[in-house]
């Protein structure tokens, strides 16, 4: 036993060498996935709670972009005015950003939720036509109130490859990466 | 699902240049300047070679565009430790720059040498980087680069025929360096759909005066050259360096 | 940590493998703006988010002012085309309309007026206001409108409009600037032909094309619109393949793709069209009936073209052999239809109106003016009155009485748009003095370029992709044709377009100009191109109007065509003159337009200073190209530096060694040198008008840039010349030869 004493602890402190960085990996996975991100504050608590669910909006009502373009986009300050001139604001903070970014001429910058991987192409128009809801990948954004919109699902590459072999799209890497 | 090929006629060449500057335009080649040159490490993923024949007054300079061969069996795919050069099930030879480690095998084992290495990071002056195209990326020091027969393009085209229900048509977009091209040399397209007007000219033109690049190392390039006429051409004798 | 460095690590640490994996975080190391998604404030009617918007408009005239489409995405421009719509290049493009959004980025650009802080020519400039900066040009002209020169390009189209107007109103004196052999050739079709515009080749019909000289598929006058005939002149039609004769001193880029190159000695175009034409009318080639017009055209007489130009008697002078003439005249005769053509360094000599003429005339021998398959005339401005299309810009001596005008005071201020006479007339001209010397200096210049820097003050134009015109494209496809240019971006930086600062000025000048800028001066042309009633756009009210026009990029009309062609005056056959004698002097200095960068126009653009010259595949600088005989005989090789020393100067240029170079012509490109005009540009190269005598055309008064001679010294050091050349490792084996040919099917 004596003899083989220095071979065990060799090994048990090598399994323990080993093993931090397989723990650091699995902690950094578990931590940095993008569903376990906090809630990113925005410069105005959009309720899609109210616009969604409570008024029964459609997702591209606002973000026209998604039928047509590979970005969804977010609409200009002008179409929110379009209803939010009639609607009362004042003493409504949230609102009065909202006006005050419009009477100054401010555009608005929106923290961005979804992060998809580096050198990746997303086409949000090519989904949305072969007959994907957007809370497919967003998830029930409509129930979503203050304090916003969190992702929901991981969107890396190991999700596009499944979905798309799951659904029968192409997997070549150039369909994303170019 | 298309073939992807590319038909340059030698004879309509004139040698402007227009290939070389419209690649850089759309796909977001690093200016190449002076040092760059110097080094030896120009990017152009398409260039224009100039070839002499003969002696003064009896001489000839000879052009030829060459963008990426896209062979089918390439040899630049099987060297590479981690599958960043790779082939498309569309027939292209495609650079997945994440994956690139910059080991450069590939281009040492390019006979057409048209795989650029980054030896540093690209850099534009603040106003210019409002030109760069947002569909292509722009590639760090590091990575090899090389024609993706504007795989951007092809792929818009592909997702606009999507939405619209359809296949795509032949000859609905081209590569920027056949849209500018002024003397109509450069022609690409689908080899598999037969009215493509590159389809037409390979089983054509390819016939009677069609040749590839070191067709005989047997790599199946995708690029078909139609070869220069010149009136005081020996029979069946070709150009020499 | 990018994913990158992340890579590096991995790679040298134990763990690397493992961790691999973990490295999956969500792009950290992006720049911020990468997680910012901006909302704004207005959404314009022409900007769709998320897409592409194309806008058509119109390539700058001196690369033949055709239609272009310009792909813009956020707002900002970013890929040029060709418009496939319109009759000059349907959807072609060239280099250097592709770097157009180069200019419009450029990083030193003139970012707002500016007004010199310090002496004059010492670049420093402080920003001031427009309305302080327009208050002092309006009292600079207002003090005495009659000394004060407005330099500009030639005048064409909309602003070409505003300008003469503004001229007209407040009575100061103008003078346009243009590369000197397009005023020859200019001359040359109003002799020749009775017309004002530059004429077009119909080559997808003709059987043989000849050049004298002419560049025509890099520089020469409408490259591209040339380059797509081209195209179909090889190989458009199944039966038959055009055949591309060259006869010029220097394999150009474009004579690189001739079926055969007849080199000549500089000048000698003219004497070897004459010499042609003598042996097809001897050998009875031609009709007689059709030799009447040539021989108006050179005031001879059958007889003295019969004496003088036999083969025999000029082959000496030309540098040809009598029967290589003979052989070219009877292919001309022969094959037709046949186009000749001369431009470029054939009218550059002191001969050059008669070169050119010699040489245009010929196409009546073989009955090709305005005929299937021949040399196409174009009619003039459809508006002549309203619309200026071709005016000619002033010869070489003209400038160089405006030089002694404003030395001697006549003329207190200049006012420069666009036009770099500093650059562009050579130092012998005494212009850059004069300037320095001048009472005040005022640029509208989107750059600092060597004659803003001699400015008091500077008025940044807004570039071509930000401003309202209407270009009609010289040469025109034979029609008549006018090309909408529109604003694709708002103003990238603090700038106004030049139309709309002359109709600010003309109203502080209590002289109101009819439109209130230069947008509704477009507007109100393109309504007076619908009065004319025809062309292609038809459309019910003047708003409808323009804007189908706008979206085909332009508005033109097939019937309108040239009318008769008739010489209108003769033009004597002349010998060349060469400043220096031979010698001393025992070399030809023949400077040519670069391809990429033109006159120098372009020089600050880094895409073309990067765009290898097809020939040599020389970049970023200048060089002198030399005969390898003659190199091997003065013992230099390429990259050794040598002096070139003309009766007028000298200059230390590298030499590049070019097998197709004449044993005596030294060949120099243009388009470097510059002191200014930003930092792609600077202090690189050497301009050869340096070193050009002032040799002026004898009739036109035009600068004669190849008309000097030159002798070279050795200095003993070398010059690493930045080329393509060299940059990929040969990979031509004997068995596997890369350039390919064949004969022609019989």
């Amino acid at each position: 036993m004596q003899r083989y004493f220095r071979l065990v602890l060799f090994a048990a402190v090598m399994l323990v060498v080993l093993a931090i960085p397989v723990a650091a990996v699995l902690a950094r996975t578990y931590f940095l996935a993008p569903t376990t991100q906090p809630v990113k504050a925005q410069p105005i608590q959009f309720p899609h709670q109210v616009h969604a669910q409570a008024m029964g909006l459609d997702c591209t009502f606002c973000h026209r972009g998604a039928i047509t373009s590979a970005q969804a986009t977010i609409p200009a300050l002008e179409f929110c005015m379009s209803c939010h001139k009639v609607i009362p604001w004042q003493g409504r903070p949230e609102l009065e950003k909202l006006v005050q970014a419009f009477e100054r001429g401010q555009p608005v910058q929106w923290n961005k939720v979804h992060q998809l991987p580096d050198h990746a192409h997303f086409v949000h128009a090519v989904h949305l036509n072969f007959g994907f809801q957007c809370s497919d990948c967003h998830g029930d954004v409509a129930a979503m109130g203050k304090p916003g919109v969190k992702q929901v699902r991981d969107l890396r590459m190991g999700d596009c490859l499944t979905c798309h072999q799951q659904n029968g799209a192409r997997t070549d890497c150039s369909v994303c990466h170019y | 699902m298309p073939r992807w090929g590319m038909v340059i006629d030698l004879d309509r060449c004139i040698g402007c240049g227009a290939c070389v500057v419209a690649c850089q335009a759309e796909n977001n080649v690093p200016i190449n300047t002076e040092d760059v040159y110097h080094q030896r490490r120009a990017i152009e993923w398409i260039r224009l070679e100039r070839y002499w024949e003969g002696e003064y007054p009896d001489i000839k300079a000879r052009y030829i565009p060459v963008p990426c061969m896209h062979c089918q069996n390439a040899p630049c795919e099987p060297v590479c430790p981690v599958y960043a050069t790779y082939h498309t099930s569309e027939g292209i030879n495609m650079q997945v720059y994440n994956r690139c480690i910059g080991t450069r095998y590939c281009s040492i084992n390019c006979q057409w040498h048209v795989r650029f290495f980054n030896f540093w990071e690209p850099k534009w002056p603040d106003s210019l980087k409002n030109q760069l195209n947002p569909n292509v990326t722009v590639r760090s020091r590091g990575v090899m680069e090389k024609c993706t027969f504007c795989i951007q393009r092809i792929v818009k085209a592909e997702h606009q025929a999507k939405l619209e229900g359809r296949q795509l048509r032949a000859d609905e977009f081209t590569t920027a360096c056949a849209q500018a091209c002024p003397t109509d040399a450069i022609v690409f397209g689908d080899l598999d759909n037969p009215e493509s007007r590159v389809a037409r000219l390979v089983s054509t033109a390819v016939n009677e005066r069609g040749y590839r690049l070191l067709e005989d190392l047997g790599t199946e390039p995708s690029v078909y050259y139609l070869k220069k006429v010149d009136l005081e051409a020996p029979v069946e004798e070709h150009s020499s360096h | 940590m990018r994913r990158r460095e992340f890579l590096k690590l991995a790679a040298t640490s134990a763990t690397g493998a493992v961790l691999f994996t973990g490295c999956g975080s969500i792009g950290n190391g992006n720049p911020p703006s990468e997680f910012k998604i901006e909302s704004p404030v207005w959404n314009p009617n022409d900007l769709r988010y998320g897409r592409d918007a194309w806008f058509a408009t119109a390539a700058p005239a001196s690369v033949g002012g055709y239609g272009i489409i310009v792909r813009v995405f956020e707002g900002r421009a970013k890929k040029v085309e060709g418009n496939p719509d319109f009759p000059i290049n349907f959807g072609r493009s060239c280099a250097k309309a592709q770097a157009l959004v180069q200019e419009l980025y450029h990083p030193d650009r003139v970012g707002a007026p500016l007004r010199l802080a310090g002496q004059r020519g010492s670049g420093q400039y402080r920003a001031v206001g427009w309305d302080e900066a327009l208050g002092e040009v309006a009292s600079l002209i207002r003090q005495a409108p009659g000394s004060t020169l407005l330099v500009t390009e030639p005048l064409n189209g909309a602003l070409g409009a505003i300008v003469e107007q503004f001229v007209r109103a407040t009575g100061i004196q103008h003078a346009s600037l243009e590369p000197d052999e397009r005023v020859v050739l200019r001359e040359a079709m109003r002799r020749a032909f009775g017309v004002e515009s530059f004429p077009t080749l119909d080559l997808a019909n003709a059987r043989l094309l000849v050049s004298f000289s002419a560049d025509f598929l890099h520089t020469w006058i409408s490259p591209v619109q040339f380059a797509r005939a081209y195209g179909a002149f090889r190989q458009g039609r199944p039966a038959v393949r055009g055949t591309y004769y060259h006869v010029g001193p220097r394999l150009s880029g474009t004579a690189a793709n001739a079926d055969r190159w007849l080199p000549i000695r500089p000048g000698a175009e003219g004497l070897v069209a004459l010499s042609m034409a003598q042996v097809m009318l001897e050998e009875g080639l031609v009709e007689e009936t059709s030799a009447v017009p040539f021989f108006q055209a050179l005031g001879l007489t059958p007889d003295q073209l019969a004496t003088d130009f036999a083969p025999e008697r000029v082959a000496e002078a030309t540098g040809l052999s009598a029967e290589q003439i003979r052989e070219l005249a009877r292919a001309f005769a022969e094959q037709r239809p046949s186009i000749a053509i001369a431009g470029t360094s054939a009218a550059a000599s002191t001969n050059g109106l008669f070169n050119l003429v010699a040489v245009f005339a010929l196409n009546y021998l073989v009955g090709s003016v305005g005929s299937e398959g021949g040399l196409i005339l174009n009619p003039a401005s459809p508006l002549p009155d309203e619309l200026p299309a071709n005016r000619s810009g002033d010869a070489y001596r003209h400038w160089v009485e405006l030089a002694q005008q404003i030395a001697g005071g006549q003329i207190t201020t200049v006012l420069v748009h666009r036009a770099n006479p500093v650059y562009s007339l050579p130092p012998a001209s005494g212009f850059r003095d004069a300037l320095r010397g001048a009472g005040s200096v005022v640029s509208f210049s989107s750059f600092r370029d060597e004659t803003t820097m001699l400015a008091d003050l500077v008025l940044p134009d807004q570039t071509l992709l930000e401003q309202w015109g209407l270009v009609v494209p010289d040469p025109g496809p034979g029609y008549e044709v006018v090309a909408v240019q529109q604003p694709v971006v708002n103003p990238f930086v603090d700038s106004r377009a030049f139309g709309d600062v002359l109709i600010q000025l003309a109203a502080q000048l209590g002289q109101p100009l009819p439109w209130p800028n230069q947008e509704e001066a477009v507007r109100a042309l393109a309504d007076a191109l619908r009065g004319l009633g025809r062309g292609n756009v038809t459309a019910e009210n003047p708003r409808a109007y323009f804007v189908t026009m706008q979206a085909q990029g332009g508005w033109w009309d097939e019937r309108a065509r040239a009318g008769e062609a008739r010489p209108q005056a003769a033009t004597a056959p002349a010998n060349p003159e060469f400043a220096g004698e031979p010698g001393q002097f025992p070399f030809y200095l023949l400077p040519f337009p670069s391809d990429s960068l033109g006159y120098g126009e372009f020089a600050h653009l880094p895409w073309l200073q990067g765009l290898p010259e097809p020939v040599s595949t020389n970049v970023w600088g200048t060089w002198v190209e030399i005969n390898p005989r003659t190199a091997r005989d003065i013992g230099v090789e390429t990259g050794d530096l040598v002096r070139v020393v003309t009766p007028q100067g000298s200059a230390e240029l590298p030499v590049y060694v070019n097998p197709a170079a004449m044993p005596d012509v030294l060949s120099v490109p243009m388009g470097q040198g510059h002191t200014a005009f930003g930092r792609y540009a600077e202090g690189r190269g050497v301009n050869p008008l340096e070193l050009v005598a002032p040799q002026v055309e004898r009739e036109t008064g035009a600068l004669a840039w190849a008309a000097t001679r030159c002798r070279l010294e050795l200095t003993g050091r070398r010059m690493r010349i930045a080329r393509f050349e060299g940059q990929i490792p040969a990979f031509q084996l004997e068995e596997f030869p890369i350039v390919q040919v064949t004969r022609p099917r019989s």
